[in-house]
């Protein structure tokens, strides 16, 4: 196997060295992206315990991107190293290197043919999406082949087939798809008339388990009792359908999606043992559904988007068995806004692939060239009713010509920490957040931000502290010197203790500071950066996926560089 | 266009009108295999899922006559005691062998300690853990051991004889191990059950300490040939008993034999009370 990786490498890099002599030359692009952690212990904020901090001390991960076209031909390969790294998982060690991905695409008039690693997506990806989020090192590329014919100008159909990429292999199940999409303008004819199009598409994806799968599920449900159990199947379906139309100033986006009946496991269900009492958790085969519609409004600096979603019974993976964020099979669009401010963002809900229903309404008013506010809303439920997010958030931002500009606003948010962080018992986090962002330009290269946040939080009277960690201050200070130069120091403090406070030797709660200080350099299209962090436990989320990070404490170098 | 429409149409229809014949669920079986499996369940009073992981645990036992042996590591991830604890189940044996495996999260198990690449497979999410239970129990039962243990009350001694019988050729050298544990102990674990803290949680199999090294003391340098019997002798003296706990009657001597060859797989183990 390894001889044959070899020889076919070999065959691409030959190729790569033979076309560059060819006549008509191609381009060639690449990028680099590295982070390494220099871990240092500090057992009162839990970073110790884990392999880098005990005895590694040192962890790092880089990924290369090659690429090149020409004539109709697109190549691509990367090269994927881990060293001692704690990205793939945040409480161990992992180490491993090789291509990461590679493809070769050729276009055809009205053909494209693709082989190799495929990154893709199926309307807003409900039933499908095959993406890489490198902060957590998702990478599910179908590893196989995808073909897109161009019926007409308007129409384009497309099928593709593999296994889900899984580091440096493929998990064992076969996934295959089919997509249809098309664009109607029907905006009549006639000088000044509203812009009018729909663009609907179909989708279906078909996974198959391996036999071997399926008895392991059938294994682990051996033991229910005779009516908890089920008939297991090897495939399952997924299909959607969803359209968006444009009129003028108004966008309507809606998604349906069902999925065939699979056997999955339901952490949130009881179940009765046959020797008596109750567990939490059971597999079960159920159906699935989503419905997801966002309608939204531009014009004369009036910006409005209300979205709606339903969601039931719909985590789909190559492997049922798999849990967290390994074999996603498809993406599962938020409904909270992605927060950037390091209190705002700290309790940020995971999109819940089993039971939500959820609203979120984003207003947004350009008053004039300076002042402009924003507002938006965030609901979402369990199906049964139970509470899971609330959030209000609102921003003002003022500029005054080109010398200063600033933000500020005021958050409100309930978050069940029970259900988004796996903590049995602890009542709903309940925070406001005050902010301030406020940007100062001395001159064309010299500027200077301070930005600042306060999170207030309930109490957990059964505890008889404040919530999770308590409350915290948070401010930072940016110097930029352009083009160039940036320096960033800040600092979060844990002003009143909460339940999760560490406590110190002498048994009280320690109210400790976590200072970063950072430098970054920039020049051209290279970006490095140097930090030394301390960072409290929380977790990290992106478009809505999220995972519990322990926390941090130690030095970080970064470069990044495209060519 | 309408006839590439249609073929596509027809093509995604296939999908529908294909039937698959379905698996059912095995049976479970009653087997004259008398091999018995060590589970080590590396578990924590602050760790919520570690309630339902111990229960299925306790289930398999039952279901399975004898053919598994438990030992509760408490160790220190989510170990610390709850405020009102009247326990502290973080025994120096128990943190030592929690290091030495790659936890990435509790609850985990070990099923007869299988390894893979020199390493100990320690497999988190109990949901999933069946198929290695069956996987342990499915394989020939190549070794018998014997335990007594002779408690004295007056000075809470006892004396404990371990024999140890090849079945078949075992390769390489033999390690026993010889492990005391706690039951019945009544104490808070933060429950998934019950989504809150169960006051009167009853704790299993608690790991208080070794009394061969962590590795096991050898027992066969050479392995051993089928129908060969080695023994073993040990004395331990129970802790004088404190708020409910170190009761004799509560205790067990887990017993089990493991393989260098193997990386420390476990050949067989053994469980019987400290006091009868």
């Amino acid at each position: 196997m390894i001889k044959l990786k070899f020889y076919f490498f070999t065959i691409i890099f030959s190729f790569f060295v033979g076309i560059s002599f060819c006549q008509d030359q191609g381009s060639f692009t690449g990028g680099f992206q590295s982070s390494a952690n220099f871990f240092m212990r500090d057992s009162l904020i839990g970073a110790f315990n884990i392999p880098q901090y005990d005895s590694e001390l040192f962890g790092t991960q880089a990924w290369l991107d090659l690429g090149y076209t020409q004539n109709g031909f697109d190549i691509g390969i990367r090269f994927d190293m881990f060293n001692n790294s704690n990205l793939l998982n945040p409480n161990a060690s992992y180490t491993d290197q090789g291509i990461g991905r590679w493809h070769i695409e050729k276009r055809l008039e009205k053909l494209q043919i693709r082989v190799g690693h495929i990154y893709d997506q199926i309307g807003s990806g409900i039933i499908y999406r095959a993406f890489e989020e490198r902060a957590l090192l998702i990478d599910n590329a179908l590893y196989g082949g995808r073909l897109i014919y161009a019926l007409s100008d308007e129409t384009e159909l497309k099928v593709f087939a593999g296994r889900q990429r899984a580091l440096f292999s493929a998990y064992e199940p076969t996934i295959r798809g089919f997509n249809l999409e098309t664009y109607v303008n029907l905006t009549k004819q006639e000088e000044g008339s509203t812009l009018f199009t729909l663009a609907p598409g179909i989708g279906l994806v078909n996974r198959t388990l391996t036999q071997n799968i399926v008895d392991e599920i059938g294994a682990a449900i051996r033991d229910y009792r005779d009516e908890d159990q089920f008939k297991l199947y090897r495939n399952t379906i997924s299909v959607s359908a969803y359209n968006t139309m444009s009129l003028g100033p108004i966008t309507w986006f809606a998604e349906a999606a069902y999925k065939s009946p699979e056997s999955f496991f339901n952490q949130f269900i009881d179940r009765e043992l046959i020797t008596g009492g109750f567990v939490r958790g059971t597999w079960v085969r159920e159906a699935g559904s989503v419905l997801y519609s966002s309608l939204s409004y531009a014009k004369s600096g009036l910006g409005i988007t209300l979205e709606g979603k339903r969601t039931e019974n719909f985590d789909f993976r190559a492997d049922p068995q798999l849990s967290l964020l390994n074999g996603l099979v498809n993406f599962i669009p938020p409904m909270n806004r992605n927060n950037t401010y390091r209190l705002t963002a700290r309790y940020s809900p995971a999109t819940q692939t089993l039971s939500e229903q959820a609203l979120q309404l984003d207003l947004k008013y350009r008053w004039n060239k300076k002042l402009s506010t924003l507002v938006n809303l965030s609901y979402i439920d369990g199906l049964d009713g139970t509470r899971l997010y609330r959030e209000l958030f609102t921003e003002v931002m003022y500029k005054y010509k080109r010398q200063w500009q600033v933000k500020t606003g005021i958050q409100y948010q309930n978050y069940n920490q029970e259900i988004y962080e796996v903590k049995p018992g602890v009542p709903i986090v309940e925070t406001i957040i005050p902010y301030v962002d406020f940007l100062y330009k001395f001159n064309r290269k010299q500027s200077l931000r301070i930005e600042s946040q306060y999170m207030m939080i309930g109490e957990d009277e059964k505890a008889g502290f404040k919530q999770d960690y308590g409350e915290w201050f948070f401010i930072l200070f940016e110097y930029a010197v352009a083009p160039h130069w940036s320096f960033v120091v800040s600092d979060m403090y844990n002003t009143s203790a909460g339940k999760n406070t560490p406590v110190d030797e002498s048994g009280e709660k320690a109210l400790l500071h976590y200072p970063r200080f950072d430098i970054y350099y920039t020049h051209k299209a290279n970006r490095f950066s140097f930090s030394y962090i301390k960072q409290v436990e929380g977790i990290v989320c992106n478009g809505g996926i999220c995972r519990l990070e322990p926390a941090f404490s130690g030095f970080n170098f970064t470069v990044n560089s495209s060519f | 266009m309408k006839f590439k429409i249609l073929f596509f149409a027809l093509v995604f229809s296939t999908f529908w009108s294909c039937s698959e014949i379905p698996t059912m669920p095995p049976e479970r079986t009653i087997t004259t295999n008398r091999r018995v499996i060590l589970i080590e369940d590396l578990t924590g009073v602050r760790c919520s899922n570690c309630a339902s992981a111990q229960k299925l645990i306790e289930e398999q036992v039952a279901l399975s006559n004898g053919r598994i042996v438990v030992l509760g590591i408490h160790g220190i991830a989510l170990a610390n005691p709850l405020p009102d604890s009247k326990y502290d189940f973080r025994y120096e044996d128990a943190q030592a062998l929690e290091l030495s495996y790659d936890l990435v999260g509790k609850p985990s198990a070990t099923f007869n300690r299988v390894s893979e690449g020199g390493f100990t497979v320690v497999e988190p999410n109990a949901n999933f853990w069946q198929p290695f239970i069956d996987a342990e129990l499915e394989k020939p039962q190549v070794a018998e051991i014997e335990v007594t243990s002779d408690f004295s009350l007056e000075d809470r001694t006892t004396t404990i004889e371990v024999e140890v019988k090849a079945l078949s050729n075992l390769d390489g050298p033999i390690d026993v191990h010889v492990a005391i544990a706690e039951s019945h102990l009544i104490d808070p674990q933060d429950s998934d059950i019950i989504g809150a803290i169960d006051d009167d949680f009853e704790h299993n199999h608690v790991l208080k300490e070794f009394l061969t090294d962590i590795k096991g003391n050898q027992l066969a340098a050479d392995g051993m040939t089928a129908d060969e019997t080695l023994t073993a002798s040990f004395t331990y003296v129970v802790p004088a008993p404190n708020n409910g706990e170190w009761t004799p009657e509560n205790m067990e001597i887990i017993t089990f034999i493991t393989s260098r060859d193997l990386d420390g797989e476990v050949l067989h183990a053994n469980q019987i009370h400290l006091a009868e």
